[in-house]
């Protein structure tokens, strides 16, 4: 479970922000250009320090600025995929799934192993030892996912991860992640601007406006065309 | 009175091609006739043989020897101290950009100068160098504090300007898991960055093999201890026009070697997610 209460001053305006999201949840992060929602993820991920409020994971305290406690990035668990995947370019796909389990210091035959059932899951299987910077945007951003997963994070952030698809591989990411949250059983953070994303993917939605929340609730509960929503699809 | 519109347009294209390639011609025969001058003054039997003259060969040691210990200095401190300067914010961080900077239009002959005046024997620092039985001046240690001196911009300016341009998300996704900064920084930032490093490094010691000025100035011009390449061409000028022509002819392959391979590696520099 991920308990969510800070406030920080940013430089136009004051980002003040509650929510949770449970173990198995989708919650997508919508609103315009610069209304906070990165900034929201990287308080969340230790990239910044909330001024005040809490950050709670799985009733672990990460940030709570009143008690000094703040953990360090690396030792969040929080599995993060960037805008843009941020794939390795120099590294091969294998050595980009494997960076975080190397980082664990976990041994070589079990990061194989890891390593090997990630690939399949994401059908990369191919590709493992092909360079990451000759694949396509889809590739990059199942990289970039399994890459997340392998840690075993407590939860999944995805920083407008499909921005730069095409439609069927956007709808194979969404597959991905939906199948993942719900095997792993944690909670999911997906930041979006498109309303369809929300639609099809997403438990329950958080509009913010300005660092402020302007709506939440389920997708089918928005305003607007909700036909292809999973809640009225009746698998909620 | 309009000229040109008077003017066919098939002659306009040709005046205008025409003139073109003779600007490109004069440029660039004003900047390579000196040098192709120099190969014309010799034989490849009289620079073969001037190759075995045992103050060329002193000489040639000692300029790979100090520019390779000058920028192994300048990379080993340059390199974090680039890093640490891009990624953090402090007062007074342009005075110190600037300062930085200071050498590459500072006349070489004035940082020799500077140097002496802190070094040398009387110096600020030197004198008390000096009491500890340390002398720094006229020495090839003196030598190599000169080329870091002047070289070591070309290096540093590389540096910080790669590692501002690095997109972040790329040490970020690291951080998130589980690498450390060192970790972070030696597996992603580094390698990442390592082409646009390299050509960096390239010219630092091409830069630190050129150094005149401030190395006849702090160091002297003793064979076999500070006489670089080019300072035995200025000897050569006076008193051995063949030795002088050689080391010449050397250190235009040596720079023009490293013209090529900085204009291979600036290729690949920088890389976005």
């Amino acid at each position: 479970m991920l308990e969510v209460a800070i406030r920080k001053t940013l430089r136009d305006y004051m980002l003040d922000l509650s929510f949770t999201a449970r173990p198995g949840e989708i919650l997508t992060l919508m609103g315009s250009n610069g209304s906070g929602k990165s900034t929201t993820l990287n308080i969340i991920a230790g990239l910044l320090s909330p001024d005040t409020g809490h950050i709670r994971l799985n009733n672990r305290t990460l940030s709570e600025p009143v008690h000094g406690t703040f953990v360090p990035i690396e030792h969040r668990r929080i599995g993060y995929v960037f805008q843009n995947a941020a794939v390795f370019p120099h590294l091969s796909v294998s050595e980009n799934i494997a960076y975080g389990l190397r980082a664990r210091g976990l041994p070589g035959k079990e990061i194989a192993g890891h390593v090997a059932r990630l690939a399949a899951m994401m059908h990369l299987d191919d590709l493992v030892s092909v360079r990451a910077s000759g694949l396509s945007g889809g590739q990059k951003q199942r990289v970039a996912l399994a890459r997340a997963i392998a840690i075993r994070p407590d939860l999944l952030m995805m920083d407008e991860p499909y921005s730069s698809l095409d439609p069927e591989s956007t709808e194979a990411v969404k597959s991905l992640t939906r199948h993942i949250v719900s095997e792993m059983k944690i909670p999911c953070i997906i930041v979006t601007h498109r309303v369809s994303d929300s639609y099809k993917i997403g438990d329950r939605v958080l509009v913010i406006s300005s660092g402020k929340k302007e709506w939440e609730g389920r997708p089918c509960d928005m305003p607007g065309d909700c036909s292809v929503c999973r809640c009225s699809s009746g698998n909620p | 009175m309009n000229l040109s519109g008077s003017i066919p347009e098939p002659y306009r294209n040709r005046i205008a091609y025409i003139g073109a390639g003779i600007l490109i011609l004069i440029v660039t025969l004003y900047l390579t006739l000196p040098i192709i001058a120099l190969f014309f003054r010799t034989t490849p039997d009289l620079f073969l043989e001037s190759l075995k003259n045992p103050q060329v060969i002193s000489a040639l040691w000692l300029s790979f020897f100090t520019s390779t210990i000058s920028l192994a200095v300048v990379i080993l401190v340059g390199t974090p101290f680039a890093y640490v300067h891009s990624r953090s914010a402090y007062p007074g961080k342009i005075i110190v950009d600037t300062l930085i900077d200071l050498p590459l239009v500072l006349p070489p002959a004035v940082a020799g100068f500077a140097l002496l005046v802190l070094y040398g024997r009387m110096g600020l620092l030197g004198r008390y160098f000096n009491m500890l039985g340390i002398s720094i001046a006229f020495t090839t240690l003196a030598v190599i504090m000169a080329q870091i001196f002047v070289a070591s911009p070309f290096y540093i300016r590389q540096a910080k300007s790669l590692f501002e341009q690095f997109d972040r998300n790329f040490e970020n996704t690291a951080r998130t898991l589980g690498a450390s900064k060192v970790r972070t920084f030696l597996t992603v930032t580094l390698p990442l960055t390592a082409g646009g490093l390299v050509s960096g490094a390239v010219m630092t010691f091409g830069r630190a093999l050129g150094e005149f000025g401030a190395t006849i100035m702090f160091a002297g011009n003793l064979p076999g201890v500070t006489q670089t390449m080019p300072l035995a061409v200025y000897v050569g000028m006076e008193s051995n026009f063949t030795m002088g022509l050689t080391i010449s002819i050397l250190l235009v392959i040596i720079s023009f070697a490293i013209m090529i391979s900085v204009r291979f590696l600036l290729k690949k520099e920088v890389w976005h997610a």
